[in-house]
């Protein structure tokens, strides 16, 4: 049977530009995490980034994202960014709404294969027009052997984290 | 304790025009929602709405919901939007179409559900593969209060027996509750 442990929550109490969370022990057999983000400035969305162990490579990502009525998909390499990049709900959406991010870091602590992470995010909003909302489903890889032990969340040069921007780390053990 | 914890479960003995969920405490960190569901409407999916509720009250029927969703329907793709609805529009619930045995299969996230600064939203993955569809949705409750009341509902059709509905409940705190 499945046990999950929470191993960390933090909620900003004020604004920020990330949310780090350290010291993840390796002997759970996965990781999900949960955020309810929201960043300021004006704009509809805002680029947010993951990253493990303080390393600035080698990530890559690949992702199917809609913002309009036509889905796309992109592809970006650790020659374009440091981090697993991912998007979030911003200043320009409705008050009070926060977008919704889960990952699974399946094997988090095997110490042979690179770190492949599942992302599932939207940014939920009461307007239809293009762009101001979005969907989007991120297959992210941190091509790195190493045991995760270390995850920051971060606003990617743009807008601060808004305050009630959380984010819970849970470990799971068990076939 | 238990980190998730299985709230309530509703299996449906015969076939009901809605399944709600009420009392949901505000002690959980996140709500999860996981759907087995067939419904009498003769053709397609059977399309229906999500709906809230607060402080003890019936759900909110008003105007007030929006969703995104983009779909994939066989080999076509594509994105459609609302606002200004009456409930979450969701979709998975098979037709009475299909074969008898084929229900769709719905999870629904949704993260600090009962924090009074934030409205209410889900990110929802759903689909019906015999169909053949399959979505990936957010919804919008512009609510800030804490969900205590959880409601499906279709205007074409009810759910039929067979079907079952599961609320779990997520901690972020291991000592809470």
């Amino acid at each position: 049977m499945a046990v999950w442990t929470v191993i960390d929550e933090h909620t900003m109490d004020a604004t920020g530009q990330s949310i780090t969370m350290s010291s993840i022990p390796n002997t759970y057999d996965h990781l999900y995490l949960t955020a309810s983000v929201r960043e300021g400035g004006s704009a509809f969305s805002a680029p947010l980034e993951f990253r493990f162990n303080d390393d600035s490579s080698p990530y890559s990502n690949t992702y199917l994202n809609v913002s309009t009525g036509t889905p796309t998909s992109s592809r970006a390499t650790s020659s374009a960014t440091g981090d697993v990049i991912g998007l979030t709900g911003a200043g320009g959406t409705l008050a009070d709404t926060f977008s919704s991010i889960i990952m699974w870091i399946p094997h988090y602590a095997n110490t042979v294969n690179g770190k492949q992470v599942i992302i599932k995010s939207v940014c939920p909003n009461n307007s239809t027009d293009d762009d101001e909302w979005f969907l989007r489903l991120t297959a992210g890889l941190w091509n790195d052997p190493a045991a995760i032990n270390k995850f920051r969340m971060q606003g990617a040069g743009g807008p601060a984290l808004e305050v009630g921007t959380s984010v819970v780390l849970y470990g799971i053990t068990g076939a | 304790m238990a980190i998730i914890e299985a709230i309530a479960t509703t299996y449906l003995e015969a076939d009901a025009s809605s399944v709600e969920f009420s009392s949901i405490p505000a002690t959980y960190e996140h709500l999860q929602l996981r759907v087995n569901g067939r419904g009498t409407r003769a053709t397609d999916t059977m399309y229906h709405y999500l709906q809230f509720g607060t402080g003890g009250g019936a759900v909110d029927t008003g105007a007030n919901y929006a969703f995104h969703e983009m779909y994939a329907y066989s080999t076509t793709v594509g994105a459609v939007s609302g606002t200004g609805e009456t409930g979450i529009k969701l979709h998975m619930m098979a037709a009475a179409n299909l074969d008898a045995a084929v229900y769709g299969a719905q999870i629904i996230d949704i993260l600090d559900y009962a924090n009074a600064n934030k409205n209410t939203t889900t990110l929802t993955h759903e689909g019906v593969a015999s169909d053949p569809n399959m979505y990936f949705l957010s919804g919008l409750w512009d609510a800030t209060g804490a969900v205590d009341r959880i409601k499906w509902s279709s205007p074409v059709g009810s759910f039929v027996r067979g079907s079952e509905f599961t609320l779990y409940g997520l901690k972020d705190n291991p000592t809470v509750n």
